[in-house]
């Protein structure tokens, strides 16, 4: 069953860029990006640091407007419906730090529930509340911690905090920049392989940005190689599940030595 | 040979010279205010030596600094209450003077420093901005500076001119510049905090006082705190000195027992206030140490 189908109020999220460009005082960080991103589809973003994985992602999760192109999404919902169906993993986690793990996932309903609901589910928090939070610690595997300050966490339990916020949200999409930077290779799979099953579970589209491509080409349905604010690889999973087009000369075009510094 | 630059930053010509003519400039300055300053008012050390009468009563200050008072040093009238009781009833209310003081200027200090940080005004709103969002700032961070510009003593001399000894008007008096410190250092507090928890908060659909509420001020409350309680500390301290106004804190007995030279009874009573502050600090430390 996936929740996030056509029907539902936010559900079945993706996205249609066309020559969409952003950008910043001095520099495009994004430039002529053309794309289609099918609702519930799987997808890895990779290529070179600066490149505008983060910049991409931002502007799914609305958080940036484009500055030329026009970017559309599927599925009819208002902006405040996205944003409160949008789960963010940002790469320094973005959790408030005083507060215990069980109001930091609370606070990701805040969109949903508007300012008196969501502030009154957070400081005094009803017993369904604690329940469907440990519920969403127990699914990424932290349980114990629900009453812990957040501050004093572990840098990895911190992620699974923030994953648990997204997950509590209910999200259609899945944003996350860079989940597996800070990880060895055994947790990266564990959190890639815990995204994708959250994922597929509700339906709902997920992107997320890796460095590490031979992650991407055996979790996601579809990766794009992203250089300099520009697409230069996009490679669909085949029939018989392989990659294809993620050849080594396609990925040393990717990350090659940037010419013209010798 | 001639040596080349092998970074791939490259300023291109030679490099400035590091200022430090501007450096030398400024170290010139300060030296030059203490001199001006010292020739203007005629300083001279040879003014701190005490004269005949001086030695005097330096001597008697300090021999009664190891000899405090545990009991009245001359007759008092009838029913008056013992020694001990007096002190602690006047410790007792100087708190008062300054918990009144703290529970006006903590809320209001709180409002305007939200109002006064960038942080704030950062955060978007579902209607998009207001131009008059930058006026509002600027209109508090004046406000803040015309309430921090008085002292809390000459704002006691105003309204015991405008109103007698009102002790709601004391209380007011220790408020209006607390508030204003505390919206000062507190909007600094704010803005120190970091932006992606708010931001992050946001980007999933919260409003923008949802996310002042969980995203920034949960993550300033410990520095919060721990200014708010050092300001009572300083609160203690200004209802203590209103009281060489005339209002029934420690300080009214302290300038009795001087004006009557028992010097033992001043000391016991300034003893007592420094217990009481060292009580307040080891309280805020507890704390401190359990939000940190």
């Amino acid at each position: 069953m996936t929740i996030c189908s056509r029907k539902s109020p936010a559900g079945g999220i993706g996205f249609e860029l066309e020559e969409v460009t952003v950008a910043f005082p001095g520099k495009a960080a994004l430039e002529d990006v053309s794309l289609t991103l099918e609702p519930g589809s799987t997808v890895a973003l990779i290529g070179p640091s600066g490149a505008g994985k983060t910049t991409l992602l931002r502007l799914l999760a609305g958080a940036l407007e484009p500055t030329g192109g026009a970017l559309r999404d599927m599925g009819g919902v208002t902006r405040a419906q996205r944003a409160a169906a949008t789960g963010f993993i940002h790469q320094d986690h973005a959790l408030v730090p005083v507060l215990r793990v069980l109001q930091n996932v609370l606070a990701g309903r805040l969109g949903r529930y508007g300012a008196l609901r969501g502030l009154r589910s957070v400081y005094f928090p009803s017993r369904a509340d604690v329940e469907a939070v440990h519920a969403a610690l127990l699914r990424v595997g932290i349980g114990e911690l629900l009453y812990r300050r957040t501050d004093r966490l572990s840098g990895g339990e911190q992620q699974r905090v923030a994953i648990a916020r997204a997950l509590f949200q209910e999200p259609c999409l899945l944003l996350c920049d860079e989940p597996v930077a800070s990880l060895d290779p055994a947790r990266s799979r564990d959190v890639i392989q815990l995204l994708i099953d959250l994922a597929e579970e509700r339906g709902a589209t997920l992107v997320t940005s890796v460095h590490d491509e031979r992650l991407a080409g055996r979790y996601f349905d579809r990766v794009i190689g992203l250089r300099e604010g520009r697409i230069v690889l996009d490679s669909s999973r085949s029939e018989s599940g392989q990659h294809e087009a993620l050849t080594p000369a396609a990925l040393e075009d990717l990350y090659g030595i940037v010419r013209g510094d010798s | 040979m001639a040596i080349r630059s092998t970074s791939t930053i490259d300023a291109g010509g030679p490099i400035r010279r590091f200022p430090l003519g501007a450096r030398a400039l400024t170290l010139a300055l300060i030296a030059a205010a203490g001199v001006v300053s010292a020739r203007y008012l005629g300083l001279d050390l040879a003014g701190l030596w005490p004269r005949d009468a001086g030695w005097n009563l330096g001597g008697d200050l300090l021999g009664a600094a190891v000899h405090p008072a545990f009991g009245y040093e001359n007759e008092v009238p009838p029913g008056t209450p013992a020694f001990p009781w007096r002190i602690l009833g006047a410790l007792w209310r100087t708190v008062l003077f300054a918990a009144g003081a703290m529970s006006l200027a903590l809320p209001l200090g709180l409002l305007l420093s939200v109002l006064a940080s960038d942080r704030f005004w950062q955060l978007r709103r579902r209607s998009g901005g207001s131009p008059a969002a930058r006026i509002v700032q600027v209109a508090v961070r004046i406000l803040i500076a015309l309430m921090r510009s008085l002292h809390e003593l000459l704002w006691a001399v105003l309204f015991l001119a405008a109103l007698g000894l009102n002790s709601a008007a004391a209380v007011v008096s220790i408020a209006i510049p607390f508030a204003g410190t505390l919206a000062k250092v507190g909007s600094e507090m704010i803005d120190e905090t970091s932006k992606s928890p708010a931001a992050a908060l946001q980007d999933s659909g919260a409003g923008r006082w949802a996310a002042l509420l969980v995203g920034v001020l949960p993550a300033a409350l410990p520095e919060l705190l721990s200014y708010a309680f050092y300001r009572f500390e300083c609160a203690i301290r200004s209802a203590a000195v209103l009281g060489f106004f005339g209002y029934p804190t420690i300080g009214l007995y302290v300038a009795q027992s001087f004006e009557n030279y028992q010097l033992r009874e001043v000391w016991a009573y300034l003893y007592a206030l420094i217990a009481l502050v060292v009580l307040v600090e080891a309280w805020s430390r507890g704390v401190r140490r359990r939000l940190s």
